[in-house]
């Protein structure tokens, strides 16, 4: 039983006894009950019925910061429901991939999602949330993404597909990178171990002052700007990308899914959103890991999560309102910042700093 | 020999090479330690059974079962020369034989042999474009089997033994270095790749599939054989060599994919960066041995013997599914292509999986051995070792580079080929192949996704070959405990489990929408801005889709292009435009060309000099070579 574990954790780490406390943190090993996987399924629901509010939270910020009214804030939840309603029009052109791909790339994140922990230390499919396999999922999504848009024979899809993968070729280096270097840095493979790990050492410093080597301010913020960099690219962000308009030089992702209608329309939408709530996840654990161990914790975490999201959105929306949308060649100069700093991430993850 | 008997003449070696392939797949069940030999009046041949040898028996067996029974149907076209089954029985049974020999006369026998039968499938087709591939491939494999049989006879002067018994723990570094250089010729590694995107392409498909999926892989098990069983142990150099020779191979290999338009050459090109990949896993794997880190060396060779196993699995469906496409519109060019999927349905399946499996996406096996290599990479990471840290920094950059090219590259060859409408005629005419080159592929691609899925099989088989090569094995499970040197359970990454979830939530996505959404679909066009384009060669080309990745990159390749159009003609009235491109290698703008001009010419001078007319000169000559041989005896010989 962890919970019993931290209790007994905790009252050892207030006589600092700094041996105990090493153990304690090695020990890492996953003992799965029912508790678990019922709150891992809560949090999993939890993160994909709110990720369209986040993504509404980001425009309608983004309107209200260029004087419109905007929209309402659950308009997405409104926008999915319709377009299930609507009838879908295939292209004459179009083959099987047309008819499996939005639902591939809409697992492949939802997959991705029962890997993550958010508020909860511990997720459902935990046990195999290895950071490259995350990384992989992605490409996986990108891959039938691209797919689809050329399954129509049409130029925009063509386009569209050429160049996510062009964006997807230069910012997956750095996405593994900061993977990698967390991996390292904390010498945990699966995504929750490395921010239970992370918490835990920033806990022992904060609260009690013992030091372990688990903390660090530089490789977090390496790596937070890094991943930052990576999301704006990859969930088509302004200066990067512009999805509000259908205008081909600014398409990224739009022109992908130009030919989607209805239902299929409505889940590449969706998964849109939830592929931004997966990278806003990762950047709050790794800005502030607070994750419950134990069931009483969760309100409060469910909240900082909350928070730290609402943050991130702002953080986004600003970056989005300041910058203008930048010319497609000049896209892998900032990436190759992500690139760099995410390698001097891995050198001093290394190191040990 | 008369034509008509020639489909009897396919069927005949088409069955006798399965059915061969099957004795040597039920030979090595036999539990035979023993080395046999077969005595002759000048030259002994023998031959045994080890855990390594066992393994590619099997793997070459099987392997050519499923292209031989791809290419009873498919060889048909090729009816009216049959030489083709007779040479590709002989090549598979070379093979076969080569990695049961047990001393190096019958190793570099059938190694000749196995590159004389290419040979000829490779000049098979007789065009001028096969023989100039031909003769390359011709003299770059004899490089390699120069410096094979180099390695082999300093091993000989070592040891003064034919027999591979007397070679374990011989071979120093000059030996390992000399065999590798010879062995990367085969495998197609970066400097040496040349041949290879030549040699491929021209083959038949079931040539090619049998020369990209197990061919080249005679190269690994000569590497595999010289640094974990007859190698000294020494020199980990040696291995973060193989590392950074290997990543730059993979990279450069699936960068050169990209820019490809003929489908063989791309899956040519991915061939030099599984190959690269491959090298990649022996680099650490040897350098975790000398440097005794164990888990490590397990783990990557591991990665190694799964990769081998992977590789040959997608790319040989890969190629038999390119032959089929050659077959049916007689053009390998994909730009010519489009809109296959909807003519040949169950071919495209199987190719999109084959295409999956070789990017590497998760649940399938292509992912499993390049996860492999990323943890053992990491481990050696986490060594702190003062030297593969940084390569091993580097080797992850470029690997995590490889895996987004080469998803970039197998999405252009089957979004161009498969996807969209038909760019010619020939696209147009294309029909579902016969059932049974259905039926060749389909099993390769099948254990594609059992491998993916449920590979704890595999992997406790391959252990007894980790076992074999580096006294330890991977642990009964290796998805749950992989424990690297100071860390803890390292990662986890539970395959089956994966796959369950992607299932759970793709038919939970399913009937959701089953339920709450309306079912109505609609047939329509595709929009193309409201103009009424019929003109299919407005899709987006396959040159178009990798500029973009290219541009960026556009240091690894030196590209001509231009663009032909009438000069007095002003700019909206031209009737036509021309833009060519052609993509060059560096290695062969910049060394080979420059080498072959440079052999030329000081050929040229020496043929001047040597041939004189001068009589005076000619005896200087024979007094200079007696005065050489003379030295030569009294230092070096006597």
């Amino acid at each position: 039983m962890i919970s019993s574990w931290t209790k007994i954790s905790l009252k050892r780490v207030g006589t600092k006894n700094y041996t105990e406390i090493r153990v304690h943190i090695n020990d890492m090993t996953y003992n799965y009950n029912i508790q678990h996987l019922i709150i891992g399924i809560v949090q999993f629901f939890v993160i994909v019925l709110l990720s369209p509010l986040f993504a509404g939270f980001i425009h309608k910020l983004k309107q209200r910061a260029r004087g419109q009214k905007g929209i309402n804030i659950f308009q997405f939840y409104i926008n999915f429901n319709k377009l299930l309603k609507k009838e879908v029009v295939l292209s004459k052109d179009a083959t099987f991939i047309s008819n499996i791909a939005p639902y591939i790339v809409f697992v492949s994140y939802l997959v991705i999602l029962l890997m993550l922990p958010a508020f909860y230390r511990y997720s459902l499919l935990g046990i195999s949330s290895d950071v490259i396999l995350i990384a992989y999922t992605l490409a996986l999504s990108t891959f039938f993404m691209t797919l689809y848009a050329m399954d129509q024979g049409s130029a925009f899809g063509g386009l569209g597909a050429s160049r996510e993968w062009f964006l997807t070729v230069l910012s997956e280096p750095s996405l593994i990178f900061i993977f990698i270097s967390l991996a390292i840095y904390t010498k945990q493979g699966r995504i929750t171990d490395i921010f239970y790990f992370i918490q835990k050492g920033a806990s022992n410093a904060f609260l009690y002052g013992v030091h372990s080597y688990a903390v660090s301010i530089a490789i977090p913020f390496l790596l937070f700007i890094s991943l930052f960099i990576v999301s704006i690219s990859e969930n088509a962000r302004i200066p990067i990308d512009n999805p509000e308009t259908h205008l081909e030089l600014t398409m990224f992702h739009e022109a992908n899914i130009l030919e989607a209608s209805g239902k299929h329309l409505g889940i590449y939408e969706y998964g849109s959103y939830l592929k931004l709530t997966v990278f806003l996840t990762v950047m709050s654990l790794i800005l502030f890991p607070y994750m419950a161990v134990n069931i009483y914790q969760i309100p409060m975490a469910l909240i900082v999560y909350i928070l730290k999201m609402i943050i991130l959105c702002i953080l986004i929306a600003g970056v989005e309102i300041v910058n203008p949308k930048m010319r497609v060649f000049r896209v892998p100069n900032v990436l190759s910042v992500s690139f760099i700093l995410s390698l001097i991430a891995m050198i001093l993850s290394i190191r040990g700093f | 020999m008369n034509p008509k008997y020639n489909g009897i003449y396919r069927y005949f070696f088409g069955c006798l090479s399965i059915l061969i392939s099957a004795l040597f797949i039920g030979l090595s069940f036999y539990d035979s330690k023993q080395e046999f030999i077969i005595k002759s009046s000048f030259i002994n041949f023998s031959f045994r059974f080890d855990a390594l040898s066992l393994f590619f028996v099997i793997f070459i067996s099987s392997l050519s079962i499923f292209i031989s029974i791809f290419s009873i149907k498919y060889g048909d076209i090729y009816d009216k020369k049959p030489s083709l089954f007779f040479y590709s029985f002989f090549f598979i049974m070379s093979m076969i034989i080569l990695v049961i020999s047990n001393d190096m006369l019958t190793f570099l026998i059938f190694w000749e042999l196995m590159s004389i039968f290419s040979f000829l499938l490779v000049i098979y087709e007789g065009s001028e474009e096969s023989r100039r591939a031909g003769f390359l491939y011709f003299l770059m494999t004899h490089i390699g089997t120069i410096l094979i049989t180099t390695s082999f006879i300093m091993l000989y002067l070592k040891t003064s033994s034919l027999s591979f018994d007397y070679y374990k723990g011989a071979a120093g570094i000059m030996i390992l270095a000399a065999a590798i250089t010879g062995f990367s010729i085969k495998a197609g590694i970066m400097p040496f790749h040349t041949w290879l995107p030549y040699a491929h392409p021209v083959a038949p498909a079931n040539i090619s599939a049998i020369m990209s999926g197990i061919m080249v892989n005679m190269a690994i098990y000569g590497i595999l054989k010289f640094l974990f069983v007859f190698g000294s142990g020494s020199g980990p150099f040696l291995g973060i060599i193989l590392l950074v020779i290997g990543a730059l191979s993979a990279l450069l290999g699936i960068m050169y994919a990209m820019a490809q338009k003929d489908i063989k050459k791309l899956l040519a090109f991915s061939t030099i960066e599984n190959m690269g990949i491959i090298f990649m896993g022996i680099g650490v794997s040897y350098w975790a041995k000398v440097e005794n880190f164990k888990s490590i060396e397990y783990l990557a060779m591991l990665a190694v013997l799964l990769h081998v196993v992977n590789h040959g699995l997608s790319k040989s469906s890969l190629f038999m599914g390119s032959g089929l496409i050659d077959k049916y519109t007689h053009t390998r060019n994909m730009e010519k292509l489009g809109g296959l999927s909807k003519k040949m349905g169950q071919l495209s399946v199987l190719f999109l999986i084959g295409v999956m499996s070789i990017s590497a996406m998760p649940p399938l096996n292509g992912f499993l051995s390049e996860w492999y290599l990323y943890i053992s990479l990491i481990g050696s990471v986490l060594t702190n070792n003062l030297y593969m840290v940084y390569f091993s920094v580097i080797a992850i950059a470029l690997l995590s580079l490889t895996g987004a090219a080469a998803g970039a590259a197998f999405t252009k060859l089957f979004g161009i080929t498969f996807l969209g409408k038909p760019r010619t005629e020939n696209a147009e005419n294309a029909v579902e192949p016969h059932v049974i080159e259905r039926i060749g592929i389909a099993i390769p691609v099948f254990l594609c996704i059992f491998i993916g899925i449920y590979p704890y099989r595999i992997i406790s088989a391959l252990n007894a070959v980790i076992f074999y090569l580096t006294g330890g094995t991977v642990s009964s499970n290796p998805f749950s405990a992989v424990r690297i040197i100071n860390a803890r359970p390292f990662s986890l990454y539970a395959p089956a489990l994966i796959a369950i979830a992607f299932a759970a939530a793709s038919s939970a996505v399913f009937l959701y929408l089953k339920i709450f959404s309306s079912g109505k679909k609609r047939i329509f066009e595709t929009w193309a801005c409201g103009l009424d384009e019929k003109n299919s060669k407005a899709q987006y080309s396959g040159g178009g889709f990798s500029s973009s990745i290219m541009k960026v990159f556009s240091s690894f390749y030196s590209s001509v292009s231009e663009i032909n159009f009438e000069k007095d003609v002003k700019k909206y009235f031209r009737t036509k435009s021309v833009y060519t491109e052609e993509i060059n290698d560096i290695f062969e703008k910049y060394i080979y060309i420059p080498a072959e001009k440079l052999y030329l010419k000081l050929s040229e001078i020496f043929n001047k000099a040597a041939n004189s007319e001068n009589i005076n000169v000619s005896l200087g000559y024979l007094f200079l070579s007696l005065i050489v041989c003379f030295i030569i005896y009294i230092f070096i010989i006597r």
